[in-house]
């Protein structure tokens, strides 16, 4: 298959795979979170408009991974960065949701003022501390996402070191800390065994927030100098970056501090799991309710619960956002389909060679150069 | 104690955070922060913090909390 054809199919579906990872940490955010904090979620119309702005925008924001990528206008591009601006919106609801919710449930456990009900919070609870740091860790990577998803500024991060600090932030520690501090409440509840050392996993969830500080500053620094990802040396002979600050060797050493503290908490986490299994240890299980939200669904507008109808307007953003660039691509291809046979004699042209051929031949070159 | 052991692990990692981030925000504004100073004040920042919270005092926030 011609190489742009295949880039903008892998993007199709790679962009909507990072909500196949975010949305089941989303559902422990809005169900567990403010369970664990004592409390009931905030709004249930608001929960409902989030996921429903995410059936919507998922999906015709692929291109935004190529804004760099031969083949596609500008324009279409552009259409891309507006949806995906637009799908900042569900994140940022999202946040105003559980935080009200934790609020609540701080101030129904006698927490005060305008900070310190954050202290009545039950931070010794590692299922409740590991979401709720988190979160705090999706915060940042959220505005991280705003950079790239920067027509102009993309250029600036786009296959740098940048882009493995916005990975880690994001799917490494909003979704991989959510399920791990969430599986400290699963497993019990699915095997009917007592946690193994809460304090010990307390401890698991914070070493993983540092770890992932030092780490992803560190990428984020780098890629703003422009170290390439997935390179192993990024410092060439004769060459030295322009960094603002510090030096190469003192990030590449946080960098790997950072991984080190990432290692070890992995490692004290699959030990509390295993250990957690076999403990004959009991613990009385949830009672499995949900505690109804504060504006429950009888506030919510009928028309959000008219799925049909979002599907609908969903497809015809995917066939606007994709079937223009599809179109220009068939185009491109005759175009370069017709030139070739207009050469007579030239070896390239004619029967020999598929049309893919001369689209990779014509696309490979500069692909290659950017990769 | 003057706050629980698990509230003042959360706010030792908060503030090797802080500290790490504020290096690369102060250097945006011209401020030099070398790595040297910056373990130094973290070790001051992390040594107040324990201080403060072994101190001896009220534990201040939820009482369900103190019943470890
Ligand atoms: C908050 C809203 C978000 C925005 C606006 C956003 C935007 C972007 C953009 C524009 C890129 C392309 C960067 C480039 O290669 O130049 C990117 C890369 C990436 N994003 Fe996000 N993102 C967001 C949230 C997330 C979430 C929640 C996840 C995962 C759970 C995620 C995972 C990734 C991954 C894995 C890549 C790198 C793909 C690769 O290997 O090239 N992002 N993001
Ligand atoms: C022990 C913890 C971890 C460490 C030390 C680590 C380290 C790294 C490093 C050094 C890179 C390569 C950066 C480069 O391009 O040069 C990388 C890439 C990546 N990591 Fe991690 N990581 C960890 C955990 C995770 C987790 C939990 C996830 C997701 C759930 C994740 C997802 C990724 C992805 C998607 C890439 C990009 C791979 C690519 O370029 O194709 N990592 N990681
Ligand atoms: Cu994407």
């Amino acid at each position: 298959m011609c190489k742009s054809l295949q880039l903008l199919l892998f993007w199709y579906s790679g962009h909507p795979i990072v909500y196949f990872w975010l949305l089941p940490a989303y559902l422990l955010w809005y169900i567990l979170l403010p369970k664990l904090a004592g409390e009931r979620l905030f709004s249930d119309p608001l929960a409902r408009v989030v996921f429903i702005l995410f059936v919507l925008l998922s999906t015709p924001v692929g291109i935004h991974h190529q804004y760099l990528d031969p083949g596609i206008s500008e324009g279409f591009k552009f259409i891309a960065m507006t949806n995906t601006m637009f799908l900042l919106l569900p994140s940022l609801l999202t946040a105003f949701t559980v935080v009200a919710s934790m609020e609540h449930g701080a101030r129904q456990r006698g927490g005060e003022g305008y900070f310190s009900w954050l202290t009545a919070l039950p931070w010794r609870d590692p299922a409740f501390t590991g979401m709720a740091l988190a979160g705090l860790v999706f915060a940042f990577g959220g505005f991280t996402g705003i950079v790239n998803a920067g027509m102009n500024i993309n250029y600036l991060v786009h296959n740098s070191l940048w882009v493995p600090g916005h990975i880690h932030t994001q799917v490494g520690t909003a979704v991989a800390l959510t399920f791990m501090a969430g599986s400290y409440w699963l497993v019990p509840q699915l095997t009917g065994n007592r946690l193994v050392g809460r304090r010990i996993a307390l401890v698991q969830v914070v070493l993983w927030f540092v770890g992932i500080v030092f780490m992803t500053n560190s990428m984020y620094r780098g890629g703003l100098i422009g170290m390439p990802r997935r390179t192993a040396e990024p410092e060439y002979q004769g060459f030295d970056y322009e960094i603002a600050a510090g030096s190469i060797g003192e990030l590449n050493a946080q960098l790997a501090i950072g991984g080190v503290l990432l290692f070890v908490s992995t490692v004290v986490f699959l030990a509390i799991v295993f250990l957690t299994l076999f403990n004959a240890d009991s613990e009385p299980v949830d009672d499995g309710t949900i505690p109804p939200p504060l504006s429950g669904p009888d506030d919510s507008p009928r028309v959000l619960d008219n799925l049909k109808l979002w599907v609908a307007i969903a497809l015809a953003l995917i066939v606007f956002a994709y079937a223009f660039p599809l179109r220009e691509h068939r185009l491109e291809r005759r175009a370069l389909r017709s030139r070739y046979r207009s050469v007579p004699g030239d070896r390239r042209s004619g029967a020999r060679g598929s049309a893919g051929d001369r689209c990779r031949q014509r696309y490979g070159a500069v692909a290659r150069s950017l990769e | 104690m003057r706050t629980s052991p698990a509230k003042l692990l959360v706010l030792v990692a908060l503030c090797l955070v802080v500290l790490v981030e504020l290096r690369t925000a102060l250097a945006f504004v011209g401020v030099e922060v070398s790595v040297l100073e910056t373990v130094g004040v973290g070790v001051v920042a992390v040594a107040l913090l324990l201080v403060w919270g072994f101190g001896v005092g009220r534990e201040t926030g939820s009482e369900s909390e103190s019943a470890e």
